[in-house]
């Protein structure tokens, strides 16, 4: 029998966060917290699948609550209308040991990376981001490298082109976010993942993987030692 | 079609990405999508995964096979579904999800010829198979990836992005190298539904005469379901038709080649041509071959086109080729083919 998952926080609950929140309640994740400020609008649908159209003006985090509790009865599933970030994250994630970010928000991801790597190192994570025709997923185990070790800080935001500017296909979201969300239960069953401790990446000619080493300089390489 | 003015609310973000045109989503909403799935929760899960996405990105018209109709009604007030694949009017994408050794397969066929959908005698399909390889079946933490994988296909072809391919793999099973691979359709002329030469004796009604040996046909070709059937017609020594159902080995072929051999059963057969040698050498003289198209209209495919005269010669020279359309599991069409060496294509008989 598989070992029992842990329970995984969701930050963001849009084009990324849907599949990837499907994906882990239909992978045997049974308690599932989700982390979204916004309502769902019209111009989400085409990527936000878990939405109709009876669902806009509701909050996103509990319209897909209650799409997750349909499809896979048993699940504990709590809705957060709240945004998190590096200031309030681990108070909002007190009691979980895995995360994903599923935002659009660069600084977002680097806040859930430093969560992961915090001492005493015992947290996944995952790190999830679309655009266009194109998505991305690292995950950070408690002995893998981490986002920092590729990426030292993020971009400022200015330089971000964002979904709103340069549009994105819902099938892509969709193949990102749950890619993703399968990558996160694998590493989390210690099973063996191209995105752990890696940048998996969709293009339009196919997935591909950019293996990346424990950068010595990096905040997480002392952490690592300390768990080791 | 939408109302314009709620297009780009409700579509604007796909049509901001470089490539999507305005046609293009209207090409999206015209398309009619049919889902089907094998017996597994994976692929019944992935199905379902599709069909969101497919709503999502604009298609217009869905037919849902298992279930699941109202929440996908849900999603867009616009959107027909409808309640059996012989309602669909093409243009028209088929989905076969299927769990596999390997992973889990789709199959995609996109007929986009108003004439020959159900009974129809020339129209063309494009086949792509998707192959979701993980080194095994596939578990349910792949369903909604697939479902996407399997919605970008066509939604990216639909859009004028990236015309489907003959075969997508999609292989995870080394982590250390995930990589996919696209083998492109090669381009080619297809010659079908040629004018039918006046010499040619209609073979179809005198097949249809004989009730014995059509009801052999018929209930092999339901009894496959959802696979291709495929078999022959020989004349005896006394001048007897007679229908003999032979293997369709296309999945043995797919599974040791699939790079020669892309499709699987669901779309395609591979007829036991020792089954007819040895017909012939009992003295019996070869009149046709038959195959079903499971879910898709009675025309004579590019694929068969290839099987049949490769190059443009034919292989049964002289030899009719009749194709059944089963749609959820019953004949609902059939259609009777005859090389043309002068064009190197295939003509219908009419009637």
């Amino acid at each position: 029998m598989a070992p029992m998952l842990p329970p995984v926080a969701i930050v963001g609950c849009g084009g990324l966060g849907v599949p990837a929140a499907w994906t882990l309640a239909v992978a045997g994740v049974r308690h599932l917290r989700l982390f979204d400020p916004d309502r769902v609008e019209g111009s989400n649908l085409h990527r936000q699948v878990a939405f109709g159209e009876h669902d806009v003006g509701q909050p996103k985090a509990e319209v897909l609550a209650r799409f997750l509790r349909r499809h896979v009865p048993g699940l504990l599933v709590e809705p957060v209308m709240s945004r998190v970030g590096a200031d309030d994250l681990a108070e909002a994630l007190a009691g979980f040991d895995a995360a994903i970010d599923a935002t659009d928000a660069g600084d977002a991801k680097f806040a859930l990376n430093d969560w992961a790597i915090a001492t005493p190192r015992r947290r996944t994570a995952c790190l999830a981001a679309a655009i266009g025709r194109t998505a991305q997923h690292f995950v950070v185990t408690p002995t893998s490298a981490c986002f920092r070790c590729l990426f030292e800080a993020p971009p400022p935001r200015v330089r971000l082109a964002t979904c709103a500017t340069a549009g994105v296909l819902g099938t892509v979201t969709g193949q990102g976010g749950a890619v993703a969300a399968r990558a996160l239960v694998r590493a989390l069953r210690g099973e063996p993942d191209a995105a752990t401790g890696a940048l998996v990446r969709l293009t339009p000619r196919g997935w591909l993987r950019t293996a990346v080493t424990v950068a010595r300089a990096c905040a997480c390489a002392g952490t690592l030692a300390a768990s080791a | 079609m939408r109302d314009p003015r709620l297009l780009f609310e409700r579509y604007g973000r796909q049509l901001l990405v470089d490539g999507v045109s305005v046609e293009g989503q209207a090409r999206l909403g015209r398309l009619c999508a049919v889902l089907a799935h094998d017996t597994s929760e994976v692929a019944r899960s992935a199905a379902h995964a599709c069909g969101r996405w497919l709503v999502g990105a604009g298609v217009g018209r869905l037919v849902v096979t298992s279930g699941g109709a109202d929440e996908l009604r849900a999603l867009d007030a616009d959107l027909e579904v409808l309640p059996s694949p012989a309602d669909a009017e093409p243009p028209c994408a088929q989905f076969w999800f299927a769990r596999r050794d390997y992973g889990a397969s789709v199959d995609v066929a996109l007929t986009d010829e108003p004439a020959g959908w159900a009974t129809g005698r020339s129209a063309a399909a494009r086949v792509t198979t998707l192959r979701w390889v993980v080194g095994a079946p596939a578990q349910p933490e792949d369903a909604v990836a697939l479902g996407a994988a399997a919605a970008d296909l066509l939604v990216a072809d639909a859009l004028g992005l990236e015309p489907m391919p003959l075969l997508l793999t999609v292989d995870w099973s080394n982590p250390a190298d995930p990589h996919s691979k696209r083998t492109p359709r090669p381009v080619e002329a297809v010659p079908v539904g040629v004018a039918l030469a006046a010499d040619v004796a209609p073979l179809l009604p005198r097949l249809r005469a004989l009730p014995a040996e059509w009801g052999r046909i018929e209930a092999e070709v339901e009894a496959r379901y959802p696979n291709e059937a495929c078999g022959f017609v020989v004349r005896d020594t006394d001048g007897n038709l007679c229908s003999v159902a032979a293997p369709n080995l296309q999945d043995r072929y797919h599974a040791l080649d699939p790079e020669s051999y892309p499709r699987t059963a669901r779309t395609a057969y591979k007829l036991n041509e020792r089954a007819v040698a040895k017909a012939e050498s009992d003295g019996a003289e070869l009149v046709c071959i038959w195959h079903s198209h499971c879910d898709a209209g009675a025309y004579f495919s590019a694929e068969d086109v290839r099987c049949a005269a490769p190059g443009g010669v034919a292989l049964f020279p002289g030899v009719a080729y009749l194709v059944l359309a089963v749609m959820g599991g019953r004949v609902r069409g059939v259609a009777m083919y005859h090389f043309d060496a002068t064009s190197g294509g295939f003509a219908a008989e009419l009637g």
